[in-house]
């Protein structure tokens, strides 16, 4: 058994470049994206649609935040906005389930791309999806 | 005054840019080098044919159950290192896309969405859930 170590080396050379590629330009849209305008544009934007699903305006950001940073790097505005504004139990949880199923869409997208994956299924799906739990999960808690 | 600003942005973007990819690349490419080896010893394959089963009804091969435990219990990127050495086809890797964007880094992201207010455990088997169910109907569908 011969194990082949440069084949080894290569690869994860070629995907930690391609990797560091799409975090560093990610990393400095969101830093312009962070301070803008956009984000309040977004903010109201975002509010019809969430209402739809039976979120209430005060979730917005939340939503955006998770949405577009994802969980984990989000979750120091997570945690301090659950805090501040006054969400409602229905709130959280609406919101919970549709981040748990479709967050981070951009960065995660992004790199199942680069390694080959069709990106347009990933997104439409997700959407899709956390689309179709939220509803569901509305329809119960209103019952 | 503006175009300085957002150059002062692009600055600080491409440091902090650049510092997280290197702490991602910290243990991405070690992984990458750890599964390319374990899968030219025929380890993954062992592992594999124990999911295989379970793997064929999202249409994916069993050594995809070692990247499916990694993206659960850690996070995309260790996940995607541990992918690219099995060289899996393109609805594979949309398949995994799939289930592992919605469930992935479950440790971590529950204690943040449990400390925002919602139950850990109900979370988890949503995601669990909800990320099976989709990758079975995409391999149905495709």
């Amino acid at each position: 058994m011969v194990i082949d170590i440069f084949h080894s080396l290569t690869g994860a050379l070629y995907l930690t470049l391609k990797l560091s590629a799409i975090i560093i330009v990610l990393t400095i849209v969101y830093e312009i994206y962070e301070n803008s305008k956009l984000y309040r544009t977004a903010k109201q934007l975002i509010g019809v649609p969430l209402k739809k699903l039976g979120i209430s305006s005060n979730a917005s950001i939340t939503m955006i935040t998770g949405l577009l940073l994802g969980i984990a790097y989000g979750s120091a505005i997570l945690i301090k906005d659950s805090m501040e504004s006054k969400m409602s139990y229905t709130d959280i949880i609406l919101s919970a389930v549709f981040l748990s199923i479709c967050h981070a869409v951009i960065e995660d997208t992004l790199i199942f791309v680069a390694i080959g994956a069709n990106g347009f299924i990933l997104l439409a799906s997700r959407t899709a999806l956390a689309l179709i739990a939220v509803t569901i999960l509305n329809r119960t808690l209103n019952k | 005054m503006q175009i300085q600003k957002t150059f002062e942005k692009i600055r600080s973007g491409l440091s902090k840019g650049a510092v997280i990819s290197l702490k991602i690349a910290a243990y991405t490419f070690p992984l990458y080098i750890f599964v390319d080896i374990l899968n030219q010893i025929g380890f993954i394959t062992k592992i594999g044919r124990f999911f295989a089963p379970f793997m064929r009804l999202m249409g994916l091969p069993g050594d995809a159950s070692v990247v499916l435990l990694t993206g659960f219990s850690i996070n995309l990127y260790a996940a995607i290192a541990a992918m690219a050495p099995l060289h899996l086809t393109i609805k594979q890797i949309t398949i995994i896309g799939l289930i592992l964007g919605i469930a992935h880094n479950l440790f971590i992201e529950t204690a943040i969405l449990s400390r925002v207010g919602a139950k850990g455990y109900f979370v988890v088997l949503t995601r669990l859930f909800v990320a099976f169910f989709a990758g079975g109907m995409l391999n149905l569908l495709w």
